[in-house]
């Protein structure tokens, strides 16, 4: 089990990156340089979703953070919170729960930025 | 690259003629999808084009020869399964095209497959299923010279 440097148990994780890329740090590095870059946008594209209730973008973005979760390890940590947003979404329901979710998944992702900074 | 920019076929290289041929579109909009399918294909020395919508993809598509499509589902302007219809219906297209996803919502493979495509693959792409799914449409006897 891996922590970080305030004892909290990492929510990240390079082992899938650094089997893929077969030694190629460089690609490693790149890859984290796009998640730093595109996580953050994901996370306020759905939250101006959230907060203008638009089911379709609160779906479309979801699913799109979901694409990009493994490649840092945090799909095993929130996962199924953003599927389940990307269900509601879909199904147009539910919004307290989506914003519920997202509340844990924004967090979850800052620490996973934090981690990889 | 790997040794000689081949692709290695049960632990053999293949003659450069064979992975020189092949071109592959890749229809996907999260950049790091696309960031790791192009360093696999790079890696063995595949020729590929990476569109970002499926827009995109036709417009490619009726500017060059592709051998195979790499298809995502959920896209802007366009997604997966519309560009597979437009494809078979109106390009008249045989081109096998794999559709590639994060977990599924329900009944989003039969509309995959419904739609055309020929193969249903899993996100984050697994080298091993890709090489195999190369190996079967691209490389294996029966499709040996084939168009």
């Amino acid at each position: 089990m891996a922590f970080n440097g305030n004892g909290l148990e990492k929510v990240t994780s390079l082992d899938y990156l650094k089997e893929l890329s077969k030694g190629n740090s460089g690609f490693v590095q790149e890859m984290i340089r796009i998640f730093l870059t595109e996580n953050p946008k994901e996370l306020t594209e759905l939250a101006t979703a959230i907060h203008n209730k638009d089911f379709t973008a609160i779906r479309q973005v979801a699913h799109r953070m979901q694409s990009s979760l493994p490649f840092v390890g945090v799909n095993k940590v929130i996962e199924q919170d953003v599927m389940e947003i990307e269900r509601l979404g879909e199904n147009r329901c539910d919004l307290p729960q989506i914003l519920h979710l997202f509340s844990k998944v924004k967090a979850v992702c800052e620490r996973a930025q934090a981690e990889l900074r | 690259m790997n040794r000689e920019g081949n692709i290695l076929l049960d632990g053999k290289l293949l003659p450069p003629e064979i992975s020189d041929r092949i071109c592959i579109l890749v229809v996907e909009d999260n950049i790091l999808n696309q960031k790791l399918t192009g360093f696999i294909l790079n890696d063995w020395g595949v020729k590929h084009k990476i569109c970002s919508n499926g827009k995109l993809a036709l417009d490619a598509l009726q500017l060059e020869h592709f051998d195979l499509i790499l298809m995502d589902i959920q896209m802007p302007e366009m997604n997966g399964t519309d560009t597979t219809e437009f494809i078979r219906q109106n390009l008249k297209l045989n081109i096998p095209i794999i559709a590639m996803t994060a977990h599924a919502l329900p009944g989003e493979r039969e509309r995959c497959m419904k739609s055309g495509m020929t193969e249903y693959l899993t996100k984050p792409i697994n080298e091993e299923e890709l090489h195999q799914i190369i190996v079967k449409y691209l490389i294996s006897p029966a499709h040996q010279g084939a168009e």
